[in-house]
């Protein structure tokens, strides 16, 4: 291919570890045409990155190039010099990375932080500046000049990647490299800026590397994807495609291990992709995904496939690429059904408000929330961060003390404000998972220790039973009991979260906060613990309230959603009803945000700016401020109270449900590009 | 580059009972590569041995006096030349390190221990004890170390345990900061808060869930408060307020000496000079190592 902006040919990389030379990239070709953009999928440890920084020439020292080369415009980058590669840095070659704010240089205000990039290149000081201006303006940022005199934490995540993809795109790159440009940014701010990449690429005619391990954000904005494995590329073609018709064993179980299309918990369990991720450097003589793949030959032993063509422009690198989709599944199809949630609420919160204090500023992280759980349901929690999800969470837990006037209520008993001052009984029925496996483990003490204190305290279990009892809960969270004397360090993070989950249950627990369980994890993991979480409550019969940004794992997960915004509920009702509308307007905001593998666009609704902040929330209703509805005066003038508009199903807005669902129900209103301050 | 992970570190890796071993150790075996650290052993380790051994190795007795052979210059006889009552000061530096190798390092544990004690409690519990506290530990620090244990030394009458206890105390303060900023980052750990979820005790937070995830902090403050507190032994009894006149000491045989130096006598003040420097650099080599294996 010659008219490739960037060509990989047999690409082996080595990372030195311990003195010994391990392979990260065995041998990883792949081309991108001009204008073309490319995805890079794949999970943890299958050499992305690797790929990028190979690209960029910014391995790190302990690495090295053991083969292959890579062309850029045809020519090759690996004989080049320190100086030339500084040009080609200055002038073609651009990345940006996940996190904007390790990007940009504190010390330095964003205008002349910006403009560098094009003095670099010999423009004059004034005239950098004049062209900063018109870059940001590009990247929507509607007040340029007063951006540009801020520094970079003044400005949020979002706009602070604005800043980021601006200085990229400045110098109007041959190739754009973008490493989880969106992965630490909210489903709101995210959905604006890939729809600002998508854009810009097309105006600028970039060629783009696109590297994610959401496969929903590569279906959106890649044309080709390339799929990785153990450094080895297994799979690559037409993104759609690969998506609606994979042809590798490891795409169809990374397809089959995420929650999509709606489905529930009760249709099916997620599949899993069994074992572990090759050790770095293994050797590995046959097909890399052999040891894990359900249709494994003993001629896959042997002989490594090589990339078989499938159709035009695919190629899948399995003997049995036309059987790929017959993978067996691993997972029951099945899980146990779940007894239906009835009964008396078994944790009720009323008029739950907690006002931080904040610089001598009331922030008013939660405001007047009222929420019952019943026995043995799933209490879904979702909004964009900032909105009071976790908040909520820790002061049902009695972590965070609310504001007077809140009443807790624990089977119709009064729960105290902290934890400190509620019976052994009342702490043990409500225990948490956390989002961070490696925060919420002690790291110097052993699986066994971790989990036989939380028994020793929570039930008053002592030596041989406490043991026998810690031996039955790894069982019960698939936890090898030879394992149990390790330090959390020398787990992989679904096993870290397994020890979470089994010391969560140690106290049979009633109600257990599941705060964004899933989210540090790869998908195939996520698979199997959320079947896990699914498999000990119908098992146990305990309630969940589960917090996740992932619309897809909470409308798989849970029975009930509720929504919310600035500390406020904005809707509750059934899953499905949350789900299938009418929804309140911000609700729909956030599942259109949410992009979607089968590639159609639900109505797309994009909210302005970000969520404005707690300690000075807007007049009347608190979202009008960005609601895709908004209806007028009294939105600005009077909040809406949260009222019941069909059986179980409440809502806080101005706007009739009958309405609602008639405005839903047409075609979304037209997006204009619209500038963000 | 320095934002930047190294990409073979994130990977999660599964156990794998034959690299456990490795793992532990990890932090030994670069300590040992370090050409820092063996250096630093060396030159600490030699005055080590000259403590532990002293008298057995001293060529000459190290309080005899030899009036007829006073203030003589380096010879064959006397490697280091003799002192003003014709003592060997090569046999006074050997055993000299005894006094200072005995008091600085039990007054840096004494400070190490109650600047945990005090790091933990404030850091853990914040509020207004924290407060009042820090404030207190502020204005120990604003007064000049020296000029604390000097007055401490006066009150109490000189001798062995109130330098071991005035040391201690001026380092506490110091410790006490160091432990405190890293048990605020530990506190705001999710583990901390499961604790709080069984109502664990504060008490077992403090000492069994957090302490033992702040001892690199610890261990590297520890290295580097030792080289401090040799240094200050050394000035009290430069100052005359050391341990026993008696003794052979390095920081009282300067002192005695110094006046001499004019007239040419160099070889008795220079010696157990280069002995405490010897021994400062040795300490702090090896809390430049430390630090590096911890903090890295």
């Amino acid at each position: 291919m010659n008219d490739a902006a960037i060509e990989l040919q047999d690409l082996e990389v080595a990372y030195r570890v311990r003195g010994v030379d391990r392979r990260v990239l065995r041998g990883v070709s792949f081309a991108i045409g001009q204008g073309e953009s490319y995805g890079l999928v794949g999970e943890s440890g299958c050499g992305k990155t690797t790929a990028a920084f190979a690209i960029m020439r910014y391995l790190p020292r302990n690495a090295k190039i053991l083969n292959g080369s890579i062309r850029l415009n045809g020519d090759d980058m690996l004989g080049m010099g320190g100086g030339r590669m500084r040009r080609l840095h200055a002038t073609t070659l651009s990345m940006v990375y996940q996190n904007p704010a390790a990007a940009l240089n504190p010390t330095i205000r964003i205008g002349p932080q910006l403009s560098e990039v094009f003095t670099l290149v010999g423009v004059r000081k004034e005239e950098a500046l004049h062209q900063s201006e018109a870059m940001l303006h590009k990247v929507q940022i509607s007040d340029p000049k007063r951006v540009m005199r801020r520094y970079p934490h003044q400005l949020s995540g979002g706009m602070q990647q604005r800043v980021v993809i601006a200085m990229a795109l400045a110098k109007n790159p041959t190739l754009l490299i973008l490493d989880e440009p969106t992965t630490g940014l909210d489903a709101t701010v995210e959905a604006e800026v890939l729809d600002l990449i998508d854009a810009l690429r097309q105006e600028f005619g970039t060629s783009v590397l696109f590297i994610s391990h959401n496969l929903a954000v590569i279906a959106k904005m890649c044309e080709r994807v390339g799929v990785l494995y153990a450094g080895r590329l297994v799979e690559q073609g037409p993104a759609q495609e690969i998506f609606r018709d994979p042809r590798h064993p490891y795409t169809v179980g990374l397809l089959r291990s995420i929650p999509r299309g709606g489905v529930r918990k009760d249709a099916s369990a997620l599949d899993t992709i069994p074992g572990f991720l090759p050790r770095l450097g293994a050797d590995l003589p046959g097909c890399v995904f052999e040891p894990r793949c359900g249709l494994a030959q003993p001629v896959c032993i042997e002989h490594e496939p090589e990339l078989y063509p499938v159709s035009q422009g695919r190629v899948s690198r399995c003997h049995f690429h036309d059987k790929a989709q017959e993978l067996p599944r691993v997972a029951p199809g099945r899980l146990p059904a779940a007894q239906s949630a009835n009964g008396k609420p078994l944790l009720e919160v009323a008029n739950g408000s907690k006002t931080f204090k904040q610089e001598g500023q009331d922030v008013l992280a939660l405001v007047d929330v009222s929420l019952a759980v019943r026995p043995g349901e799933v209490l879904g929690l979702v909004g964009e961060s900032g909105s009071g999800k976790t908040t909520l969470a820790r002061v049902l837990l009695g972590l965070t003390a609310p504001d007077e006037g809140s009443t807790l209520e624990l089977d119709g008993e009064p729960l105290a404000g902290k934890v400190e001052q509620r019976s052994r009984e009342q702490v043990r029925s409500l225990q948490i998972v956390f989002q961070n496996p490696d925060g919420a483990l002690n790291r110097r003490h052993s699986v066994r220790r971790i989990i036989g204190r939380a028994l020793d305290k929570l039930l008053g279990l002592h030596g041989r039973e406490r043991d026998q009892r810690v031996n039955e809960l790894a069982e019960s969270v698939r936890f090898d009991e030879a394992l149990l004397a390790a330090k959390p360090a020398q787990l992989s993070g679904g096993l870290k979260q397994r020890v979470s989950i089994a010391r969560a249950f140690a106290g049979e627990p009633r109600i257990v906060l599941c705060d964004e369980p899933t989210s540090a994890l790869d998908v195939s993991v996520q698979a199997a613990i959320l079947n896990l979480l699914v498999e000990l409550q119908t098992q146990k019969g305990v309630s969940y309230i589960f917090i996740s940004h992932d619309l897809g794992v909470v409308r798989y997960i849970s029975d009930r959603i509720a929504v919310m915004y600035l500390g406020r509920l904005q809707e509750v009702g059934d899953a499905e009803t949350v789900f299938n509308g009418p929804h309140h307007p911000y609700t729909e905001a956030l599942l259109s945000a949410v992009p979607t593998l089968e590639g159609q666009e639900r109505g797309r609704i994009r909210l302005e700016g970000e969520i404005p902040s707690a300690a000075n929330p807007p007049s009347g209703c608190v979202f009008h401020t960005r609601c895709p509805r908004f209806l007028g005066e009294i939105c600005v003038q009077e909040e809406p109270p949260l009222a019941e508009v069909d059986r179980g199903h409440w809502m806080r807005c101005h706007i009739p449900v009958e309405e609602l669902r008639r405005l839903q129900a047409e075609v979304p209103p037209a997006v204009q590009p619209k500038t963000t301050t | 580059m320095t934002t930047l992970e190294d990409p073979a570190a994130p990977i999660a890796i599964p156990i794998r009972p034959d690299e456990t071993k490795v793992e532990r150790h990890e932090r030994f075996r670069l300590l040992l590569r370090s050409p820092t650290f063996l250096i630093g052993c060396v030159l600490a380790g030699i005055w080590v041995l000259c403590a532990v051994f002293g008298y057995l190795i001293a060529p000459k007795d190290p309080e005899a006096p030899d009036v007829l052979n006073k203030l003589v210059g380096p010879s064959a006889d006397h490697i280091f030349g003799t002192d003003r009552l014709g003592r060997d000061v090569l046999s006074r530096v050997i055993v000299g390190a005894r006094s200072i190798l005995v008091i600085a390092p039990l007054a840096t544990i004494l400070g190490t221990i109650c600047g945990t004690a005090i790091g933990l409690v404030t850091g853990y519990y914040r509020g207004f004890v924290d407060e009042a506290t820090m404030r207190l530990v502020d204005a120990i620090l604003a007064i000049p170390l020296i000029i604390t244990a000097l007055l401490a030394v006066v009150a109490l009458g000189p001798s062995r345990v109130t330098l071991i206890l005035v040391i201690g105390f001026v380092f506490t303060p110091i410790i006490a900061k160091t432990v405190r900023a890293a048990v605020l980052g530990e506190a705001q750990l999710e583990y901390v808060q499961a604790a709080r979820l069984r109502n664990e005790h504060g008490f077992y937070v403090m000492f069994a869930e957090i302490l033992p995830n702040v001892t690199g902090p610890i261990i590297v403050e520890f290295t580097v408060r030792l080289g401090y507190a040799i240094f200050t032994v050394a000035t009290l009894s430069f100052l005359g307020f050391g341990a026993d006149p008696s003794i052979p000491d390095w920081g009282q045989d300067i002192s005695q000496h110094y006046q001499f130096i004019n007239g040419g006598v160099w070889w008795a003040v220079l010696f157990p000079s280069l002995a405490i420097a010897t021994l400062i650099i040795g300490i702090n080599l090896i809390a430049d190592a430390i630090s590096q294996v911890f903090e890295r």
